[in-house]
């Protein structure tokens, strides 16, 4: 079963002949996409008082119940 | 008052920060090393040893501060040095910016100097730059276990290793952890692997120093927060999961490992107190592996320890066991 | 696939400390609270449990050969093998049950706004709210007087503050177009959910700010249109599946402790009164001319913080108990402060749902709240 992170062809395509060259502890790379910066901007948020950005999130447990 | 170093997008200080409002500290300073566009530093002055700084429009000198916390991140003064263009001169440029990086660090690390010798602090950020290596050492020098480990740019002599003991490798230094919002917006990532004879055979004879390690086959896996002398443990299951069998950060999100509160045997635990003397630290996390035997092998410290992942599970509210640490520092700061 | 149990005689079972078994008069659950699952059992199999957990496998395995119901308890054994409840360990000790503490960093941490034929003072809230460290704020309007229009400047006041998220139910704008919402929500990520009541028609509408693949990054992907009319406060207390909360370490032990929807709550009602919720009676002043840190320290306002599911009857026997967020405005016995909540319809002893609208011996407890339907 082929894990999602398995290490797929990354956009950067480095040469096997290269990467065998680095210490092995560093061959191995998995890519990952990141979120395009103008989605991350829409998503955070600045807060002035806690001088923090992030993603707002909300309550885990329901605040009231009054929607069906 | 209270000051933390931090990064503008740590949601752990944000929780810290509420929890010592909540606790009646209200003038509370943070400061993001990242934060470039509200750095608020105007003014500093360094007088012999006495530093001063204009944060905003209030001036605060080193004596009101009662307590520091080192969060993350180390050049708070990043954006003090002004940009200098000499672009008819690209190489000279280039020179001259890695002296002016050279100079911006030496600064900080003076000022880390004067505000350590001064205030209490949780953290370090001298002491926080560790050589794992050394650590390892050090660790072994507190009586821990720490698995065998090689290094080497022979790979014949990585290929004896691989037959007498299954092998896993990692960086000597940092894992790769590359944000690359430039050219491909990928994030770029290694972990601990497993050395299959594979992979040694596709090398060439003569490596890049590469650091290899005994597998421990686990029965789990231990993380300790260290705060202050105190220790907060947490077991981790990951060997059921194949996904996270060789390195539980590669996070399975739909079926999370079980994590746990353990509770350390006291001999590992003073071991990991003397460790944490031996290396200057009052704060970190640090990583262990159990192995079928029972026996505990330590990994790492990293002295940014992440400590809500241990907290949340284990119900530890470590949060507000920092909040109280530093209110504690500051409070006896102030008696002095 | 059935483990060899016999490997491993000198071991103990022991569940992880996530996973948390309740037990309920018909039914039993175990609250994983890592993977925010609730797993259900027949409470007759809560004595099994128990005794599996007490002894080596070795002494286990012999005591169950010769019992009758050998097979359904292996099948158990199994069951909860399967569902990585269950850990093999020789000392239990060294694993801890987690600590039964909950606590916050606020005096306040939800808040309800309501709104009808006034509109509140939204700056001077939030600037009280936040002082008392409040996270999360839901803001229901019944009347048309909160327009996306007003709603947009209002949202922007709470900003900076200790509130970290907003939740909305508005009435539906006619001739809205569905884009004017989504925008709405893609502009302001400080909207952690939002739903849009009195609409011709329900549905609901995505927001995936054009990238689908980091929707578990999104706070929110979605608008709820319905059609219900929300009128007033009145619709509030309704306890089904969709209410129960997903475990986790902070909500369970909040439950067990602490009444699940009061505790650190605050609300101004559409008159303005600051009451426990809209939909409670008392009252500890309005908002125009009272502080909501002396309403909140005044004699009284804090006594129903404390009223616990295991101290509520027909509740205490109920397995969801700690995943149940309670209502203490509208109840089966409206002078029973300690009774079950009238729009309860699960009953634990039978281990069914029901619509509670249909209960015969329920109308009167609903006709003396003035609730029709």
């Amino acid at each position: 079963m082929p894990r999602e992170t398995d290490p797929i062809e990354p956009p950067l395509k480095l040469p096997r002949s290269e990467i065998v060259r680095l210490p092995l502890g560093y061959q191995k790379i998995y890519p990952k996409p990141l979120m395009p910066k103008r989605i991350a901007d829409k998503l955070m948020v600045d807060n002035v008082k806690f001088r923090v950005r992030s993603f707002s999130a909300g309550s885990n447990k329901p605040i009231s119940k009054i929607v069906e | 008052m209270i000051f933390i170093f931090s990064s503008v997008l740590d949601l752990s200080t944000t929780d810290v920060m509420r929890w010592l409002h909540h606790l009646g500290v209200t003038d509370v300073l943070r400061v993001n090393y990242d934060d470039a566009a509200n750095d608020r530093i105007v003014e500093f002055n360094v007088d012999q040893d006495i530093l001063s700084f204009r944060f905003d429009d209030r001036v605060i000198p080193l004596s009101e501060i009662g307590a520091v916390w080192y969060r993350k991140g180390r050049h708070w003064l990043c954006n003090q040095f002004l940009d200098v263009n000499f672009s008819d001169y690209p190489k000279f440029a280039a020179y001259i910016a890695k002296k002016m990086f050279a100079e911006e660090l030496r600064l900080s690390e003076y000022l880390h100097f004067v505000i350590e010798n001064a205030v209490p602090e949780l953290g370090s950020p001298v002491r926080s730059d560790l050589n794992k290596l050394m650590v390892l050492h050090a660790a072994r020098q507190a009586g821990l276990l720490t698995p065998r480990f090689l290094i080497s740019n022979s790979k014949a002599s990585l290929k004896t290793a691989l037959a007498e003991d299954p092998l896993i490798t990692k960086p000597i230094s940092d894992v790769l952890y590359l944000f690359e919002t430039e050219e491909t917006n990928f994030g770029y990532y290694t972990y601990t692997e497993t050395v299959t004879a594979a992979a040694l055979d596709e090398l060439p004879d003569r490596i890049s120093p590469s650091f290899v390690q005994e597998q421990i086959i686990k029965k789990f896996e231990v993380r300790v927060f260290f705060l202050d002398g105190q220790c907060y443990a947490m077991a981790i299951f990951s060997q059921g999961d194949e996904q996270t069998r060789v390195d539980f950060r590669q996070y399975n999100y739909t079926k999370p490992n079980r994590t746990v509160p353990f509770t350390l045997p006291p001999d590992v635990e003073s071991k990991l107190v003397r460790l944490f003397e031996l290396l200057k630290l009052n704060t970190g996390s640090v990583d262990f592996v159990v192995d079928q035997q029972g026996r505990f092998f330590f990994l790492e410290v990293n002295p940014v320890g992440q400590f809500t992942m241990v907290s949340a599970p284990c119900n530890y509210f470590l949060e507000k066991q920092i909040a109280l640490t530093l209110r504690q520092y500051a409070t006896r700061n102030r008696s002095n | 696939m059935a483990k060899d149990w016999t490997q491993y005689s000198n071991l103990y079972l022991h569940l992880f400390a996530d996973c948390i078994a309740v037990r309920g008069a018909a039914k039993s659950a175990f609250c994983d609270l890592t993977r925010h699952e609730i797993i259900t059992f027949p409470s007759e199999y809560y004595p099994v449990l128990e005794e599996l957990l007490s002894d080596r496998i070795g002494s286990l395995l012999e005591k169950i050969s010769s019992n009758p119901n050998k097979e359904r308890i292996l099948g158990f054994l199994n069951f909860l093998d399967e569902n990585e409840l269950v850990m093999l360990v020789d000392d239990k000790s060294a694993f801890p049950p987690l600590a039964e503490n909950w606590d916050f960093p606020g005096q306040v941490q939800n808040a309800i706004i309501d709104i009808s034929t006034v509109l509140h003072n939204f700056e001077k809230i939030f600037d009280e709210l936040s002082a008392l460290g409040c996270q999360h704020v839901q803001i229901r309007c019944f009347s048309n007087l909160l327009t996306l229009g007003i709603c947009g400047p209002l949202l922007e006041k709470a900003r900076h503050k200790s509130i970290q998220s907003i939740d909305l139910i508005l009435k539906y704008e006619d001739g809205m177009p569905d884009e004017t919402y989504v925008k709405f929500v893609e502009s302001r990520p400080m909207i952690a959910a939002f739903a849009v009541h009195s609409a011709p028609l329900a549905r609901r509408v995505v927001v995936d700010y054009a990238h689908p693949e980091f929707s578990d990054s999104a706070p929110l992907k979605e608008i709820r249109f319905t059609s219900q009319v929300i009128d007033s406060e009145i619709h509030c207390g309704l306890i089904t599946q969709k209410y129960l909360t997903a475990p986790s370490v902070t909500t369970f032990f909040e439950a067990k402790s602490f009444n699940g929807c009061l505790n650190r709550k605050i609300s101004v009602d559409a008159d303005g009164n600051i009451k426990n919720c809209p939909s409670m009676k008392e009252s500890f002043g309005n908002v125009r001319d009272t502080p909501l840190s002396s309403a909140l320290h005044s004699t009284g306002f804090k006594d129903k913080w404390g009223i616990a599911k295991d101290q509520i009857a027909i509740c205490r026997d109920c397995e969801f108990r700690y995943v149940c967020s309670d209502c203490r405005a509208y109840l089966e016995e409206p002078g029973n402060a300690f009774s079950k909540p009238l729009k309860c319809g699960y009953d634990p002893y039978t281990g069914t749902w029901e619509d509670w609208t249909r209960n015969p011996l329920k109308k009167k407890a609903a006709k003396f709240y003035g609730i029709k339907k």
